[in-house]
């Protein structure tokens, strides 16, 4: 009898719980590279230069001293595990980005940049 | 030749004295548990840490290049006609649901009863630096959200 019913506990529980995994990548992508910056210099290079280097910006701000170029670029990594009856799902979103501040001459005055997509990571809500 | 004949096993029958019929109950629950109770829960996060502000970085003193040298770029430029902001933030989204289910359409007339529950809380880690139209640091503001605890934040 003891034996039965662990042998239906299991065909119960494989029932319930027979799902599916899934991973999935998705990148936004620019070709805005770390060592392209080098190619910049504040109060020399201008914002045609900045142009040809990175391509168009993302986003354009406009500032009373002059504009702010954003340049920005995302790679998300997305975890799901389904078991029938309970579903989990982690996305994780992570950014390269770059800002070159330019003046009302049109010179870069400052840039700041942080390189971050490679942190995404898989993972589970828990 | 009895001898041999004694060696030879009875025919194998159940050892188990159970009734089919207790399988029903097993076989109902595993067709209607998957499609009447479900639970989900996800988890989104978007950015890297942010920044605690740091000391040496004074009100009137540090300058536009100071920030982004230390800090890098951030997630969001606002212009605040005459002064500006930078934004650097992180976004933490946690969501969960409930769903109860009955399917009787196929045995009564009319829909299924349903009964969904959800909570979501988005937190967010953020910090604002102020600075004057010739790039000065004004003021600055931080917030860490992002680990202010599940339940605690979510009922408060």
């Amino acid at each position: 009898m003891r034996r039965m019913i662990l042998t239906m506990a299991l065909a119960f529980v494989v029932t319930v719980n027979f799902g599916c995994a899934m991973i999935g990548r998705n990148m936004d992508y620019r070709p805005i590279e770390e060592k392209t910056l080098a190619q910049v210099t504040p109060g020399k290079t201008t914002a045609a230069e900045v142009m040809t280097l990175f391509g168009p910006p993302s986003q354009i701000v406009k500032l009373t001293n002059g504009n702010a170029y954003i340049y920005d670029r995302s790679l998300s990594k997305a975890t799901g595990l389904w078991l029938v009856v309970v579903s989990f799902a982690n996305y994780d979103t992570q950014h390269d980005r770059i800002v070159f501040f330019v003046n009302n001459q049109d010179l870069v005055t400052h840039y700041g940049s942080s390189f971050k997509s490679n942190t995404a990571a898989y993972g589970m809500p828990f | 030749m009895e001898a041999a004949l004694s060696r030879i096993p009875p025919p194998m029958g159940c050892r188990f004295k159970f009734s089919r019929f207790a399988l029903i109950p097993v076989l109902l629950a595993s067709l209607i548990i998957p499609g009447c109770v479900s639970l989900r829960f996800d988890r989104i996060s978007a950015g890297t840490e942010v920044p605690v502000p740091a000391a040496d970085l004074k009100e009137g003193e540090a300058t536009l290049g100071d920030v982004l040298a230390r800090y890098g770029a951030p997630t969001e430029v606002i212009d605040m006609k005459g002064q500006f902001a930078l934004l650097y933030r992180k976004s933490f989204y946690q969501g969960g649901q409930l769903s109860l289910g009955v399917p009787l359409s196929d045995v009564m007339i009319g829909s299924s009863l349903r009964m969904d529950a959800a909570g979501n809380l988005l937190r967010h880690d953020l910090l604002a630096l102020f600075f004057t139209p010739d790039g000065v640091l004004a003021g600055s503001l931080y917030e860490r959200g992002a680990s202010r605890p599940f339940w605690g934040t979510f009922w408060k």
